[in-house]
Protein backbone atom coordinates (compact mmCIF):
# COMPACT_ATOMS: atom_id res chain seq x y z
CA UNK A 1 0.00 0.00 0.00
CA UNK A 2 2.77 2.21 1.50
CA UNK A 3 4.71 1.51 -2.59
CA UNK A 4 1.32 2.17 -4.31
CA UNK A 5 1.33 5.59 -2.28
CA UNK A 6 4.72 6.49 -3.31
CA UNK A 7 4.36 5.77 -6.85
CA UNK A 8 1.07 7.33 -7.48
CA UNK A 9 3.28 10.32 -5.68
CA UNK A 10 5.72 9.92 -8.07
CA UNK A 11 3.64 10.08 -10.58
CA UNK A 12 1.63 13.02 -9.79
CA UNK A 13 5.38 14.63 -9.66
CA UNK A 14 6.12 13.25 -13.22
CA UNK A 15 3.21 14.41 -14.69
CA UNK A 16 3.52 18.37 -13.33
CA UNK A 17 7.42 18.95 -13.93
CA UNK A 18 8.82 18.79 -17.48
CA UNK A 19 12.14 17.24 -19.04
CA UNK A 20 13.76 20.09 -17.33
CA UNK A 21 12.64 19.49 -13.57
CA UNK A 22 10.45 23.38 -14.01
CA UNK A 23 7.22 23.01 -12.09
CA UNK A 24 4.46 23.29 -14.89
CA UNK A 25 1.59 23.33 -12.66
CA UNK A 26 2.55 26.31 -11.02
CA UNK A 27 3.88 28.30 -13.60
CA UNK A 28 0.31 27.65 -15.13
CA UNK A 29 -1.43 28.49 -11.79
CA UNK A 30 0.50 31.42 -12.00
CA UNK A 31 -0.07 32.26 -15.18
CA UNK A 32 -3.74 31.92 -15.00
CA UNK A 33 -3.98 34.09 -11.66
CA UNK A 34 -2.45 36.80 -13.77
CA UNK A 35 -5.52 36.60 -16.08
CA UNK A 36 -8.02 36.59 -13.00
CA UNK A 37 -6.46 39.64 -11.40
CA UNK A 38 -6.58 41.74 -14.51
CA UNK A 39 -10.48 41.64 -14.23
CA UNK A 40 -9.95 43.64 -11.21
CA UNK A 41 -7.18 46.07 -12.24
CA UNK A 42 -7.25 49.80 -13.54
CA UNK A 43 -4.84 48.88 -16.49
CA UNK A 44 -6.22 45.81 -18.39
CA UNK A 45 -4.18 46.20 -21.26
CA UNK A 46 -1.28 46.16 -19.50
CA UNK A 47 -2.36 43.15 -17.26
CA UNK A 48 -3.46 41.13 -20.66
CA UNK A 49 0.34 41.92 -22.13
CA UNK A 50 1.79 41.13 -19.12
CA UNK A 51 0.25 38.00 -19.20
CA UNK A 52 1.00 36.61 -23.14
CA UNK A 53 4.30 37.16 -21.99
CA UNK A 54 4.77 35.28 -19.01
CA UNK A 55 2.91 32.53 -21.27
CA UNK A 56 5.12 32.72 -24.05
CA UNK A 57 7.96 32.52 -20.98
CA UNK A 58 6.41 29.39 -19.61
CA UNK A 59 5.38 27.53 -23.00
CA UNK A 60 9.18 27.28 -23.73
CA UNK A 61 9.66 24.84 -20.84
CA UNK A 62 6.07 23.79 -20.43
CA UNK A 63 5.12 23.23 -24.30
CA UNK A 64 1.95 20.98 -23.32
CA UNK A 65 0.08 23.31 -20.40
CA UNK A 66 -3.19 24.01 -21.76
CA UNK A 67 -3.93 27.03 -19.38
CA UNK A 68 -0.29 28.29 -20.62
CA UNK A 69 -1.59 28.04 -24.31
CA UNK A 70 -5.00 29.33 -23.48
CA UNK A 71 -3.44 32.68 -21.69
CA UNK A 72 -0.96 33.11 -24.91
CA UNK A 73 -4.09 32.88 -27.69
CA UNK A 74 -6.94 34.80 -25.48
CA UNK A 75 -4.77 37.55 -24.86
CA UNK A 76 -3.44 37.46 -28.58
CA UNK A 77 -7.48 37.16 -29.41
CA UNK A 78 -8.11 40.30 -27.21
CA UNK A 79 -4.82 42.17 -29.07
CA UNK A 80 -2.35 42.22 -26.45
CA UNK A 81 0.32 39.13 -28.43
CA UNK A 82 3.43 40.19 -30.20
CA UNK A 83 4.01 38.81 -33.64
CA UNK A 84 5.51 37.08 -34.81
CA UNK A 85 6.78 34.81 -31.87
CA UNK A 86 7.97 31.12 -31.57
CA UNK A 87 5.17 29.37 -28.99
CA UNK A 88 6.38 26.16 -27.68
CA UNK A 89 8.59 24.98 -30.13
CA UNK A 90 6.16 26.51 -33.29
CA UNK A 91 6.53 29.49 -34.85
CA UNK A 92 3.08 31.40 -35.12
CA UNK A 93 3.08 34.58 -37.71
CA UNK A 94 -0.44 35.96 -35.91
CA UNK A 95 -2.93 35.09 -33.35
CA UNK A 96 -5.04 32.81 -35.69
CA UNK A 97 -1.54 30.96 -36.91
CA UNK A 98 -0.98 30.85 -31.98
CA UNK A 99 -4.72 29.50 -32.36
CA UNK A 100 -3.75 26.54 -34.41
CA UNK A 101 -0.90 25.47 -32.68
CA UNK A 102 -2.76 25.93 -29.07
CA UNK A 103 -5.77 24.04 -30.41
CA UNK A 104 -3.46 21.35 -32.55
CA UNK A 105 -1.67 20.99 -29.10
CA UNK A 106 -5.26 20.72 -26.77
CA UNK A 107 -7.75 19.43 -29.47
CA UNK A 108 -10.29 19.09 -26.50
CA UNK A 109 -9.75 22.61 -24.72
CA UNK A 110 -13.37 23.88 -25.41
CA UNK A 111 -11.84 27.20 -24.49
CA UNK A 112 -9.02 26.93 -26.99
CA UNK A 113 -10.84 25.79 -29.94
CA UNK A 114 -13.55 28.56 -28.89
CA UNK A 115 -10.74 31.45 -29.50
CA UNK A 116 -9.51 29.90 -32.69
CA UNK A 117 -13.18 29.66 -33.83
CA UNK A 118 -13.78 33.23 -33.13
CA UNK A 119 -10.45 34.38 -35.01
CA UNK A 120 -11.46 31.96 -38.24
CA UNK A 121 -14.92 33.34 -37.97
CA UNK A 122 -16.11 29.76 -39.66
CA UNK A 123 -19.43 27.98 -38.74
CA UNK A 124 -17.84 24.49 -38.63
CA UNK A 125 -14.62 25.88 -36.28
CA UNK A 126 -17.80 27.18 -33.90
CA UNK A 127 -19.60 23.71 -34.02
CA UNK A 128 -16.03 22.16 -32.91
CA UNK A 129 -16.33 23.91 -29.85
CA UNK A 130 -19.86 23.61 -29.32
CA UNK A 131 -19.52 20.06 -29.31
CA UNK A 132 -16.33 19.94 -27.30
CA UNK A 133 -18.27 21.45 -24.24
CA UNK A 134 -22.09 22.29 -24.89
CA UNK A 135 -22.49 24.13 -21.40
CA UNK A 136 -19.67 26.72 -22.46
CA UNK A 137 -21.26 29.96 -23.13
CA UNK A 138 -18.43 31.47 -25.61
CA UNK A 139 -18.72 28.47 -27.63
CA UNK A 140 -21.86 28.94 -27.52
CA UNK A 141 -21.78 32.93 -28.79
CA UNK A 142 -18.91 32.56 -31.13
CA UNK A 143 -20.98 29.69 -33.13
CA UNK A 144 -24.27 32.43 -33.24
CA UNK A 145 -21.41 35.41 -34.33
CA UNK A 146 -20.19 33.31 -36.99
CA UNK A 147 -24.11 32.45 -38.36
CA UNK A 148 -24.86 36.13 -38.22
CA UNK A 149 -21.51 36.43 -40.63
CA UNK A 150 -23.20 33.56 -42.73
CA UNK A 151 -26.72 34.84 -43.15
CA UNK A 152 -28.38 33.15 -41.04
CA UNK A 153 -29.24 35.22 -38.20
CA UNK A 154 -32.46 33.28 -37.04
CA UNK A 155 -30.18 30.53 -36.14
CA UNK A 156 -28.19 32.98 -33.85
CA UNK A 157 -30.63 34.24 -32.29
CA UNK A 158 -32.07 30.92 -30.90
CA UNK A 159 -28.64 30.01 -30.09
CA UNK A 160 -28.60 33.58 -28.31
CA UNK A 161 -31.86 32.98 -25.89
CA UNK A 162 -31.70 34.84 -22.73
CA UNK A 163 -30.12 32.48 -19.45
CA UNK A 164 -27.44 32.82 -17.12
CA UNK A 165 -24.78 31.71 -18.58
CA UNK A 166 -25.45 33.43 -21.84
CA UNK A 167 -26.31 36.71 -19.88
CA UNK A 168 -23.00 36.29 -18.00
CA UNK A 169 -20.90 36.40 -21.57
CA UNK A 170 -19.87 39.76 -21.82
CA UNK A 171 -21.31 41.26 -25.11
CA UNK A 172 -23.94 38.59 -25.69
CA UNK A 173 -26.66 41.38 -26.19
CA UNK A 174 -24.28 43.54 -28.31
CA UNK A 175 -24.12 40.36 -30.51
CA UNK A 176 -27.67 39.71 -30.37
CA UNK A 177 -28.40 43.07 -31.77
CA UNK A 178 -26.38 41.81 -34.95
CA UNK A 179 -28.16 39.13 -35.53
CA UNK A 180 -31.56 41.21 -35.53
CA UNK A 181 -29.83 44.19 -37.01
CA UNK A 182 -29.26 41.37 -39.78
CA UNK A 183 -32.91 39.92 -39.63
CA UNK A 184 -33.73 43.02 -40.79
CA UNK A 185 -35.25 44.01 -37.39
CA UNK A 186 -33.35 47.42 -36.63
CA UNK A 187 -35.31 48.91 -33.94
CA UNK A 188 -35.57 45.80 -31.59
CA UNK A 189 -31.50 46.01 -32.25
CA UNK A 190 -31.63 49.02 -30.78
CA UNK A 191 -32.69 48.57 -27.51
CA UNK A 192 -31.12 45.35 -27.41
CA UNK A 193 -27.44 47.17 -28.44
CA UNK A 194 -28.33 49.73 -25.52
CA UNK A 195 -27.65 47.61 -22.55
CA UNK A 196 -24.61 46.28 -23.16
CA UNK A 197 -23.13 50.49 -22.68
CA UNK A 198 -23.71 50.17 -18.77
CA UNK A 199 -24.12 46.14 -18.20
CA UNK A 200 -21.56 44.60 -16.11
CA UNK A 201 -19.98 40.99 -16.31
CA UNK A 202 -18.97 39.86 -13.04
CA UNK A 203 -19.09 35.95 -13.05
CA UNK A 204 -17.98 36.12 -16.83
CA UNK A 205 -16.52 33.05 -17.99
CA UNK A 206 -13.49 34.03 -19.65
CA UNK A 207 -11.23 37.24 -19.45
CA UNK A 208 -12.69 40.27 -21.44
CA UNK A 209 -11.26 43.78 -22.39
CA UNK A 210 -14.33 46.05 -20.94
CA UNK A 211 -12.97 49.04 -23.70
CA UNK A 212 -14.05 47.03 -26.31
CA UNK A 213 -16.90 45.43 -24.92
CA UNK A 214 -18.18 49.04 -24.61
CA UNK A 215 -16.60 49.97 -28.28
CA UNK A 216 -18.35 47.16 -30.14
CA UNK A 217 -21.55 48.06 -28.26
CA UNK A 218 -20.93 51.84 -29.14
CA UNK A 219 -20.58 50.80 -33.00
CA UNK A 220 -23.67 47.96 -33.40
CA UNK A 221 -25.91 50.57 -31.96
CA UNK A 222 -24.60 53.48 -34.00
CA UNK A 223 -25.16 51.24 -36.89
CA UNK A 224 -28.45 50.04 -35.80
CA UNK A 225 -30.12 53.70 -35.67
CA UNK A 226 -28.65 54.14 -38.98
CA UNK A 227 -30.70 51.64 -40.28
CA UNK A 228 -33.33 52.62 -38.45
CA UNK A 229 -33.04 56.29 -40.25
CA UNK A 230 -32.30 57.79 -37.32
CA UNK A 231 -28.92 59.27 -38.31
CA UNK A 232 -28.72 62.10 -36.12
CA UNK A 233 -28.42 59.96 -32.81
CA UNK A 234 -26.12 57.45 -34.65
CA UNK A 235 -23.70 59.97 -34.97
CA UNK A 236 -22.28 60.58 -31.05
CA UNK A 237 -22.19 56.48 -30.98
CA UNK A 238 -20.64 55.52 -33.86
CA UNK A 239 -17.89 58.56 -32.61
CA UNK A 240 -17.84 57.11 -29.43
CA UNK A 241 -17.26 53.80 -31.44
CA UNK A 242 -14.78 55.34 -33.64
CA UNK A 243 -12.49 57.07 -30.67
CA UNK A 244 -12.47 53.68 -29.16
CA UNK A 245 -10.75 52.90 -32.36
CA UNK A 246 -13.67 51.33 -34.63
CA UNK A 247 -12.96 51.25 -38.33
CA UNK A 248 -16.35 50.35 -38.70
CA UNK A 249 -17.37 53.26 -37.30
CA UNK A 250 -14.95 55.68 -38.52
CA UNK A 251 -16.48 54.39 -42.33
CA UNK A 252 -19.93 54.92 -41.36
CA UNK A 253 -19.44 58.52 -39.77
CA UNK A 254 -17.55 59.52 -43.30
CA UNK A 255 -20.67 57.88 -45.19
CA UNK A 256 -22.93 60.16 -43.34
CA UNK A 257 -20.78 63.38 -43.78
CA UNK A 258 -21.02 62.57 -47.69
CA UNK B 1 1.79 74.77 -53.89
CA UNK B 2 2.42 75.69 -50.34
CA UNK B 3 2.80 78.54 -47.84
CA UNK B 4 2.94 79.20 -44.08
CA UNK B 5 0.82 82.38 -43.15
CA UNK B 6 -1.92 83.87 -40.69
CA UNK B 7 -5.52 83.27 -41.28
CA UNK B 8 -8.50 85.13 -40.21
CA UNK B 9 -8.04 86.05 -36.37
CA UNK B 10 -4.74 84.15 -36.06
CA UNK B 11 -2.77 87.14 -33.79
CA UNK B 12 -0.22 88.36 -35.91
CA UNK B 13 2.20 89.00 -32.84
CA UNK B 14 5.61 87.98 -33.49
CA UNK B 15 5.23 87.03 -36.93
CA UNK B 16 7.03 88.87 -39.93
CA UNK B 17 4.53 88.35 -43.38
CA UNK B 18 8.34 89.38 -45.33
CA UNK B 19 10.97 87.29 -43.61
CA UNK B 20 8.31 84.18 -42.40
CA UNK B 21 10.03 84.49 -39.16
CA UNK B 22 7.73 83.95 -36.05
CA UNK B 23 9.10 85.10 -32.77
CA UNK B 24 7.91 83.33 -29.51
CA UNK B 25 8.68 83.86 -25.51
CA UNK B 26 9.85 80.42 -23.73
CA UNK B 27 6.24 78.82 -22.66
CA UNK B 28 4.34 81.08 -25.27
CA UNK B 29 2.30 79.97 -28.44
CA UNK B 30 1.69 80.89 -31.60
CA UNK B 31 -0.91 79.93 -34.46
CA UNK B 32 -0.04 79.70 -38.22
CA UNK B 33 -1.82 78.08 -41.14
CA UNK B 34 -0.40 76.41 -43.68
CA UNK B 35 -2.37 76.55 -47.20
CA UNK B 36 -2.05 73.92 -49.93
CA UNK B 37 -0.09 70.29 -50.23
CA UNK B 38 1.18 68.24 -51.83
CA UNK B 39 1.50 67.60 -56.18
CA UNK B 40 -1.71 66.83 -58.45
CA UNK B 41 -3.27 64.36 -58.47
CA UNK B 42 -3.57 63.02 -55.06
CA UNK B 43 -2.73 66.67 -53.03
CA UNK B 44 -1.12 64.46 -50.11
CA UNK B 45 -1.22 65.68 -46.61
CA UNK B 46 1.68 67.55 -45.77
CA UNK B 47 3.38 66.65 -42.85
CA UNK B 48 4.39 69.54 -40.16
CA UNK B 49 7.24 69.69 -38.11
CA UNK B 50 10.34 71.80 -36.66
CA UNK B 51 13.78 70.83 -37.60
CA UNK B 52 15.16 71.26 -34.13
CA UNK B 53 12.03 69.77 -31.47
CA UNK B 54 14.31 71.18 -28.69
CA UNK B 55 13.36 74.72 -29.33
CA UNK B 56 9.49 73.93 -30.29
CA UNK B 57 7.25 71.58 -30.81
CA UNK B 58 4.33 72.14 -33.64
CA UNK B 59 0.66 70.34 -33.23
CA UNK B 60 -2.21 70.35 -35.98
CA UNK B 61 -5.51 72.36 -34.79
CA UNK B 62 -8.45 72.11 -36.82
CA UNK B 63 -9.77 75.57 -38.17
CA UNK B 64 -13.22 76.78 -36.54
CA UNK B 65 -15.07 76.73 -38.82
CA UNK B 66 -12.50 75.02 -41.50
CA UNK B 67 -11.70 76.97 -44.05
CA UNK B 68 -10.94 75.10 -48.14
CA UNK B 69 -7.25 74.27 -48.22
CA UNK B 70 -5.90 75.27 -45.16
CA UNK B 71 -5.00 73.73 -41.71
CA UNK B 72 -4.16 75.23 -38.54
CA UNK B 73 -1.29 74.91 -36.56
CA UNK B 74 0.05 75.99 -32.80
CA UNK B 75 3.41 76.37 -32.01
CA UNK B 76 4.69 75.79 -28.77
CA UNK B 77 7.89 77.57 -28.10
CA UNK B 78 10.12 75.08 -25.50
CA UNK B 79 13.38 76.68 -24.98
CA UNK B 80 15.93 79.93 -26.51
CA UNK B 81 17.12 79.16 -30.18
CA UNK B 82 16.09 79.62 -33.56
CA UNK B 83 14.43 76.96 -35.72
CA UNK B 84 12.78 76.00 -39.17
CA UNK B 85 9.40 74.99 -39.86
CA UNK B 86 8.83 72.22 -42.42
CA UNK B 87 5.87 71.40 -44.20
CA UNK B 88 7.52 67.90 -46.00
CA UNK B 89 6.06 65.27 -48.39
CA UNK B 90 5.38 61.94 -47.13
CA UNK B 91 7.89 59.88 -47.23
CA UNK B 92 10.49 62.11 -48.86
CA UNK B 93 12.74 65.34 -47.56
CA UNK B 94 11.24 67.55 -49.87
CA UNK B 95 9.93 70.84 -48.05
CA UNK B 96 6.75 71.96 -49.53
CA UNK B 97 6.65 75.35 -47.09
CA UNK B 98 9.16 76.46 -44.55
CA UNK B 99 9.21 79.05 -41.98
CA UNK B 100 11.40 79.86 -39.57
CA UNK B 101 10.89 80.29 -34.98
CA UNK B 102 12.78 82.46 -33.16
CA UNK B 103 12.23 81.81 -29.53
CA UNK B 104 13.38 84.27 -26.80
CA UNK B 105 13.49 84.79 -23.30
CA UNK B 106 13.54 82.13 -20.86
CA UNK B 107 10.92 80.28 -18.63
CA UNK B 108 11.00 78.07 -15.00
CA UNK B 109 10.45 74.59 -15.52
CA UNK B 110 6.93 73.96 -16.66
CA UNK B 111 5.36 70.88 -18.49
CA UNK B 112 2.82 70.79 -21.45
CA UNK B 113 1.20 67.54 -22.14
CA UNK B 114 -0.48 67.27 -25.64
CA UNK B 115 -2.78 63.55 -25.10
CA UNK B 116 -3.90 62.89 -28.47
CA UNK B 117 -0.70 63.60 -30.96
CA UNK B 118 -1.46 60.32 -32.56
CA UNK B 119 -3.27 56.72 -32.63
CA UNK B 120 -1.17 52.98 -32.43
CA UNK B 121 -2.42 50.09 -32.34
CA UNK B 122 -5.45 51.20 -30.82
CA UNK B 123 -3.59 53.25 -27.90
CA UNK B 124 -4.01 57.04 -28.53
CA UNK B 125 -0.20 58.43 -27.52
CA UNK B 126 0.59 61.66 -26.00
CA UNK B 127 4.17 63.48 -25.46
CA UNK B 128 4.98 65.87 -22.27
CA UNK B 129 7.15 68.53 -23.25
CA UNK B 130 9.94 70.29 -21.11
CA UNK B 131 9.55 74.15 -21.36
CA UNK B 132 12.27 75.64 -19.53
CA UNK B 133 14.51 72.84 -19.80
CA UNK B 134 16.26 71.80 -22.53
CA UNK B 135 13.93 71.27 -24.76
CA UNK B 136 12.97 67.69 -23.73
CA UNK B 137 9.90 65.52 -24.14
CA UNK B 138 8.29 62.44 -22.84
CA UNK B 139 6.45 59.34 -23.88
CA UNK B 140 2.67 59.77 -21.89
CA UNK B 141 -0.97 57.92 -22.74
CA UNK B 142 -3.53 60.45 -20.89
CA UNK B 143 -7.07 58.94 -20.24
CA UNK B 144 -9.24 57.22 -23.28
CA UNK B 145 -10.25 59.68 -25.85
CA UNK B 146 -13.48 58.93 -25.64
CA UNK B 147 -15.49 58.17 -22.01
CA UNK B 148 -17.02 54.59 -21.48
CA UNK B 149 -17.93 53.08 -18.00
CA UNK B 150 -15.57 50.87 -16.78
CA UNK B 151 -15.58 48.19 -13.94
CA UNK B 152 -16.12 48.89 -10.13
CA UNK B 153 -17.74 52.00 -10.72
CA UNK B 154 -14.89 53.50 -12.37
CA UNK B 155 -15.20 55.50 -15.57
CA UNK B 156 -12.32 56.04 -18.41
CA UNK B 157 -12.68 60.03 -19.64
CA UNK B 158 -10.11 61.73 -21.39
CA UNK B 159 -7.29 63.82 -19.01
CA UNK B 160 -9.56 67.10 -18.92
CA UNK B 161 -7.03 69.99 -20.25
CA UNK B 162 -6.30 72.85 -18.54
CA UNK B 163 -3.69 74.03 -16.08
CA UNK B 164 -2.48 72.11 -13.15
CA UNK B 165 0.19 72.04 -10.44
CA UNK B 166 1.95 68.73 -9.55
CA UNK B 167 1.81 67.55 -5.81
CA UNK B 168 4.35 65.85 -3.89
CA UNK B 169 5.47 62.16 -5.10
CA UNK B 170 4.39 59.83 -2.78
CA UNK B 171 3.22 56.05 -2.97
CA UNK B 172 -0.85 56.28 -4.24
CA UNK B 173 -3.02 54.56 -1.96
CA UNK B 174 -6.62 54.11 -3.12
CA UNK B 175 -9.48 51.62 -1.86
CA UNK B 176 -11.67 52.49 -5.37
CA UNK B 177 -9.20 50.27 -6.77
CA UNK B 178 -8.82 47.19 -4.97
CA UNK B 179 -4.98 46.18 -5.95
CA UNK B 180 -4.41 49.85 -4.77
CA UNK B 181 -5.43 49.31 -1.35
CA UNK B 182 -1.75 48.78 -0.46
CA UNK B 183 1.11 50.84 -1.30
CA UNK B 184 3.36 49.71 -3.97
CA UNK B 185 7.02 48.26 -2.34
CA UNK B 186 4.66 46.88 0.48
CA UNK B 187 6.23 44.05 2.45
CA UNK B 188 4.08 41.05 3.27
CA UNK B 189 3.88 38.48 5.20
CA UNK B 190 1.54 35.20 6.61
CA UNK B 191 0.41 35.91 10.18
CA UNK B 192 -0.16 33.57 13.39
CA UNK B 193 -3.64 33.10 11.74
CA UNK B 194 -2.93 32.41 7.96
CA UNK B 195 -3.84 35.35 6.58
CA UNK B 196 -1.44 37.76 4.65
CA UNK B 197 -0.68 41.69 6.09
CA UNK B 198 0.90 44.33 4.62
CA UNK B 199 3.45 46.87 5.86
CA UNK B 200 3.94 50.46 4.10
CA UNK B 201 5.97 53.15 4.32
CA UNK B 202 4.57 54.39 8.06
CA UNK B 203 2.11 52.13 9.52
CA UNK B 204 2.27 48.79 11.19
CA UNK B 205 1.55 45.54 10.04
CA UNK B 206 -2.05 45.89 8.51
CA UNK B 207 -4.45 42.97 7.11
CA UNK B 208 -4.68 42.33 3.18
CA UNK B 209 -6.65 39.15 3.43
CA UNK B 210 -9.80 37.73 5.06
CA UNK B 211 -12.92 39.20 6.56
CA UNK B 212 -11.07 42.17 7.57
CA UNK B 213 -8.59 42.56 5.13
CA UNK B 214 -8.34 45.78 3.41
CA UNK B 215 -8.22 44.14 -0.10
CA UNK B 216 -11.17 42.20 0.71
CA UNK B 217 -12.92 45.25 1.88
CA UNK B 218 -12.17 47.03 -1.52
CA UNK B 219 -12.86 44.05 -3.74
CA UNK B 220 -16.10 43.74 -1.70
CA UNK B 221 -16.99 47.22 -2.74
CA UNK B 222 -15.55 47.18 -5.80
CA UNK B 223 -18.17 44.41 -6.92
CA UNK B 224 -21.00 46.00 -5.04
CA UNK B 225 -20.61 49.37 -7.12
CA UNK B 226 -20.92 47.29 -10.04
CA UNK B 227 -24.68 46.83 -8.71
CA UNK B 228 -23.78 43.12 -7.66
CA UNK B 229 -23.76 41.18 -4.00
CA UNK B 230 -21.27 39.62 -3.98
CA UNK B 231 -20.28 36.56 -1.44
CA UNK B 232 -18.38 37.40 1.32
CA UNK B 233 -16.72 34.03 1.21
CA UNK B 234 -16.23 33.73 -2.51
CA UNK B 235 -14.11 37.06 -1.86
CA UNK B 236 -11.85 36.18 0.42
CA UNK B 237 -11.03 33.08 -0.93
CA UNK B 238 -10.74 34.88 -4.77
CA UNK B 239 -8.95 37.59 -2.80
CA UNK B 240 -6.68 35.04 -1.04
CA UNK B 241 -5.51 33.15 -4.21
CA UNK B 242 -3.95 36.94 -5.01
CA UNK B 243 -1.23 36.56 -2.51
CA UNK B 244 -1.16 33.22 -1.71
CA UNK B 245 -0.41 29.72 -4.08
CA UNK B 246 -3.17 27.82 -3.34
CA UNK B 247 -1.16 24.49 -4.08
CA UNK B 248 2.10 25.52 -1.58
CA UNK B 249 0.26 27.60 1.09
CA UNK B 250 3.29 30.23 0.14
CA UNK B 251 3.01 33.75 -0.60
CA UNK B 252 3.35 33.85 -4.22
CA UNK B 253 5.58 37.14 -4.02
CA UNK B 254 6.84 38.80 -0.59
CA UNK B 255 6.49 42.51 -1.91
CA UNK B 256 3.23 44.18 -3.22
CA UNK B 257 4.32 45.26 -7.20
CA UNK B 258 0.11 45.50 -8.15
CA UNK B 259 -0.23 48.66 -6.93
CA UNK B 260 -2.24 50.25 -10.06
CA UNK B 261 -0.43 53.66 -9.70
CA UNK B 262 2.99 52.50 -10.21
CA UNK B 263 5.98 52.99 -7.56
CA UNK B 264 5.08 56.78 -7.80
CA UNK B 265 2.10 59.02 -8.44
CA UNK B 266 1.82 62.85 -8.15
CA UNK B 267 -1.33 64.58 -7.91
CA UNK B 268 -2.65 66.94 -10.79
CA UNK B 269 -3.63 70.02 -8.25
CA UNK B 270 -6.09 72.65 -9.96
CA UNK B 271 -6.62 75.75 -7.73
CA UNK B 272 -4.84 74.33 -5.12
CA UNK B 273 -7.52 71.27 -4.65
CA UNK B 274 -6.37 68.00 -5.31
CA UNK B 275 -8.38 66.21 -8.33
CA UNK B 276 -8.76 62.56 -9.01
CA UNK B 277 -5.83 62.79 -11.74
CA UNK B 278 -2.37 61.71 -11.02
CA UNK B 279 0.83 61.35 -13.26
CA UNK B 280 1.55 57.95 -12.51
CA UNK B 281 3.71 54.81 -14.19
CA UNK B 282 1.63 51.32 -14.16
CA UNK B 283 2.49 47.75 -12.19
CA UNK B 284 3.14 46.20 -15.53
CA UNK B 285 5.38 48.80 -17.21
CA UNK B 286 7.26 48.96 -13.90
CA UNK B 287 7.47 44.79 -14.59
CA UNK B 288 8.31 44.93 -17.69
CA UNK B 289 11.00 48.00 -17.33
CA UNK B 290 12.61 45.40 -14.60
CA UNK B 291 13.18 42.37 -16.77
CA UNK B 292 14.27 44.79 -19.64
CA UNK B 293 11.05 44.02 -22.00
CA UNK B 294 9.41 46.46 -24.67
CA UNK B 295 7.02 48.95 -22.25
CA UNK B 296 3.89 49.78 -23.98
CA UNK B 297 2.11 53.14 -22.54
CA UNK B 298 -1.77 52.34 -22.46
CA UNK B 299 -4.43 54.93 -22.45
CA UNK B 300 -5.75 55.08 -18.32
CA UNK B 301 -8.98 56.31 -16.77
CA UNK B 302 -8.22 60.41 -16.61
CA UNK B 303 -4.75 59.98 -15.00
CA UNK B 304 -1.45 60.65 -17.20
CA UNK B 305 0.55 56.82 -17.46
CA UNK B 306 4.68 57.43 -17.93
CA UNK B 307 7.18 55.08 -18.72
CA UNK B 308 9.62 54.15 -15.32
CA UNK B 309 12.29 54.95 -17.32
CA UNK B 310 11.21 58.54 -18.57
CA UNK B 311 9.51 59.02 -15.09
CA UNK B 312 13.18 58.38 -13.35
CA UNK B 313 14.68 60.10 -15.65
CA UNK B 314 12.31 63.13 -14.95
CA UNK B 315 12.93 63.05 -11.24
CA UNK B 316 16.46 62.72 -11.96
CA UNK B 317 15.89 66.43 -13.77
CA UNK B 318 13.68 68.09 -11.48
CA UNK B 319 10.62 68.21 -13.61
CA UNK B 320 8.94 65.56 -11.52
CA UNK B 321 8.41 67.67 -8.42
CA UNK B 322 5.41 69.92 -5.89
CA UNK B 323 5.01 72.89 -7.34
CA UNK B 324 5.54 72.28 -10.91
CA UNK B 325 2.57 73.92 -13.58
CA UNK B 326 1.62 70.77 -15.58
CA UNK B 327 -0.59 71.84 -18.47
CA UNK B 328 -3.18 69.10 -20.44
CA UNK B 329 -3.91 70.21 -23.69
CA UNK B 330 -6.85 69.49 -25.81
CA UNK B 331 -6.93 65.86 -27.73
CA UNK B 332 -7.65 67.42 -31.04
CA UNK B 333 -4.23 68.85 -31.17
CA UNK B 334 -2.49 66.66 -32.91
CA UNK B 335 0.58 65.34 -34.30
CA UNK B 336 3.29 66.01 -35.27
CA UNK B 337 4.79 63.24 -37.42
Amino acid sequence: MRLLAVSLLLLVQFAATDAHGVDCDASARAVTQDLRDAADVANQAGAFRSAFEAGREALLTCPQAEPLWYAVVRTAELGFGTFPVSLGGADAADPVDAARHAADRNPKSARIVTVLARLTGTVAAAREAVALDPSYAPARTALAAALVHAGQPDQALALLAAGPDIEAAPGTRTMRAQALLAAGRAGDAVNEARRDLNANWPNAPEPFLIMSVRRDAEETLGLALLADRRAGEAVPHLRAAAGLGSQTAATALKDIKR
Amino acid sequence: MANFDKLGKQSKRGWDTKTGIQAIPVGQTAEISLFGGGPAPDYKVLEVSAEKPAICTIHERPLHPPVTNWRGFIITALQKGDTKIRAILPGTTNEWATMQVHVTGASGVRLVFFPGERLASGTTLGTIYVIGGKGEHFSAAGGAPVGYKDRGGHTAEPTPPGHYTLGPKYHVVTSSWPMSSIPFGASLRINAAGEVEFQGDSSGWQLATGRNGVVTKAQMAFKQRDGVKPDLATVIAQVRNIFIDPATGNLRFTTWEKNDFGRWGWNLRRNGQPTAYFVHTTPDDERNTALARAVFLANSHGCVHLKPAERDQMIASGYLKAGVDFEVRPYDETGPP
